[in-house]
């Protein structure tokens, strides 16, 4: 399915966003936030055209319910990487 | 299908972004679309019809109120309302459990959109069909004249004829209904059997005019096997069908006389022999007959026993023709606009001003028949919410009686007395064997060769050529 690109660009700025606030979780032990957002983005990458962001949704989504801060911050660096790189090619 | 609406969707999901994306995909589709990314909202939209939903989609997942409370709500206010849940959670337990609960269908995330577009179209059909099913169960369930579902009527000589049918009903005496071919005799023949003791046994019809005579009475006494070539089983008749409830004998002015006298046998013994068998059974269903022909008349033709004749005109039901109760028209021709709009799904809310003069003058020499068939007619060739004039019949074929002769027989003949042209002689040839079949359409339209909906066409083009001739 072809998807807008005024859906994509406004789904990434939304991810970009979303980062912020995963970082700030992390530096405050909220490991919530990353398997709620984890959960969002394994549902909606792949429909946007992004299958990479579905499985960085996932990989977050499990590091947040074990609590693991070092494979959070490591998944959350590349999903920034992932959306910049994306914006980029819009 | 007509003035068909756009079909509404509710979407609820909290993620914004794909409760944007659907949003956007389905309005582009033509759809009305309500979307909430809070469940409880949309649920309360929904029970005081705020929002009208033919089809819901939902995520299991969501805040204070999951999708699967989601649908256990709305099932105590909404049986049928089709829901189709997605989900991340892609396990068959979660799958079964929602489905268990009332979803229509189970999508997956991440979302392949055209896929839940089809599962959208199908929701929809089915809950189209659901709508219609439930329509005409309402429809065929509403409780008329007597209680009986049906039975339409409000004149004096409909009332007097089904007042009696009630008396006679839990009564054992023979019962013969007299009336013009298509005024009712069958409703009221359904009338006795459903208002007596016999309800809850078979109500059997057959009509002993449509039959040819050998094949009537093998129907009526059944065969045993090898009776006659052909018999290669043993076959129960009409008569053991249609034990401990009713068996109804149309138009028996038409039974060949020798049926008349095993007719009058079992109607006195109250046993019959099968063809071929040696051994009698006894019948206990009530038997009921009518005809449209003066009996009396025939038996002084001597077309009819006079033995029979008194043995079935115990108690005699006249059924008056349509023309004497014109009361009964406009409530007939609003019942059968209900059922035709139903079964052609044509969204017919009634009749104009002028229609409804046409239908109280027009002469119904077909009695409720014919009437049945023109409001047929007119659902099916109304190009507006409203059935009007021209969608009637122009002329009243019954009138035309002095355009076709009659034989002794009864048997008209077609006759062309000056020069016409083609579609003059196809108008006349047709309303011909229309009037001669007591405008039956489906006979009509098989002596024609031609189907039903190709005989309105057929009808509705010569009335064209009427107008234009004039």
């Amino acid at each position: 399915m072809h998807i807008l690109v005024e859906h994509k660009k406004k789904y990434l700025d939304r991810r970009k966003s979303e980062i912020e606030e995963l970082k700030q979780s992390l530096n405050n032990n909220d490991f919530d936030i990353a398997i709620n957002i984890g959960h969002r983005l394994k549902g909606n990458g792949e429909t946007f055209g992004y299958p990479v962001i579905s499985a960085l949704g996932i990989s977050l989504e499990q590091a947040g319910i074990v609590k693991d801060k070092e494979k959070l911050r490591e998944v959350i660096e590349q999903l920034a990487k992932n959306v910049e790189q994306s914006l980029k090619e819009i | 299908m007509k003035n068909k609406n756009l079909s509404s969707l509710v979407i609820i999901d909290d993620d914004v972004d794909l409760l944007e994306l659907l949003s956007s995909f389905f309005r582009q589709r033509g759809y009305n679309v309500s979307s909430y990314e809070d469940a409880r909202v949309a649920l309360a939209e929904i029970e005081v019809k705020k929002v009208t939903a033919d089809v819901v989609i939902s995520d299991l997942k969501l805040p204070v109120m999951s999708g699967l409370d989601f649908i256990k709500r709305i099932r105590t206010f909404n049986a049928v309302l089709p829901i189709i849940l997605m989900t991340a959670e892609g396990s068959l337990e979660v799958a079964v459990e929602a489905i268990e609960a009332g979803a229509y269908d189970f999508v997956l995330k991440p979302l392949h959109v055209p896929q839940l577009l089809i599962s959208v179209q199908r929701a929809l059909f089915l809950n189209q069909v659901q709508v219609e099913n439930t329509n005409l169960k309402n429809l065929f369930n509403e409780q008329d004249f007597l209680g009986l579902k049906g039975v339409i009527g409000k004149s004096p000589g409909f009332k007097k004829a089904m007042e009696l049918a009630r008396r006679v009903s839990s009564s054992q005496a023979n019962i013969i209904i007299f009336g013009e071919s298509g005024s009712g005799k069958e409703v009221i023949a359904k009338a006795v059997h459903e208002l007596g003791d016999r309800k809850s046994g078979p109500f059997v019809a057959i009509n002993c005019s449509a039959i040819p005579e050998n094949l009537l009475e093998s129907e009526l006494f059944g065969y045993a096997k090898g009776a006659f070539t052909g018999a290669v089983a043993s076959k129960i008749g009409l008569f053991e069908e249609a034990n401990k409830g009713t068996l109804f004998l149309d138009e028996i002015g038409d039974l060949a006389l020798p049926l008349q006298a095993k007719l009058l046998r079992v109607l006195q013994e109250r046993k019959v022999k099968r063809i071929g068998e040696n051994q009698t059974r006894d019948i206990t269903a009530r038997v009921i007959c009518a005809t449209h022909k003066d009996l009396k008349k025939e038996v002084e033709k001597g077309n009819f026993r006079e033995d029979l004749y008194f043995r079935l005109n115990v108690i005699p039901i006249h059924m008056p023709p349509l023309r004497e109760r014109k009361e009964d028209i406009i409530p007939l021709s609003e019942y059968f606009l209900k059922k035709f709009s139903l079964i052609n799904n044509a969204n017919i809310k009634g009749f104009t001003k002028q229609a409804i003069k046409r239908l109280e003058t027009l002469a119904w020499k077909g009695n409720v028949r014919e009437l049945e068939n023109a409001i047929e007619r007119a659902v099916v060739l109304s190009n507006s919410e409203y059935v009007d004039v021209e969608d009637l019949p122009l002329a009243d074929l019954g009138n035309e009686e002095s355009k076709t002769n009659q034989t002794e027989t009864g048997t008209a003949l077609f006759s062309i007395n000056s020069i016409m042209t083609l579609e003059e002689v196809c108008k006349k040839y047709i309303e011909f064997i229309f009037k001669r079949n007591g405008f039956a359409k489906e006979q009509t339209a098989k002596e024609l060769g031609i189907d039903r909906k190709t005989l309105y066409r057929k009808l509705k083009e010569l009335e064209n050529v009427e107008h234009t001739i004039q």
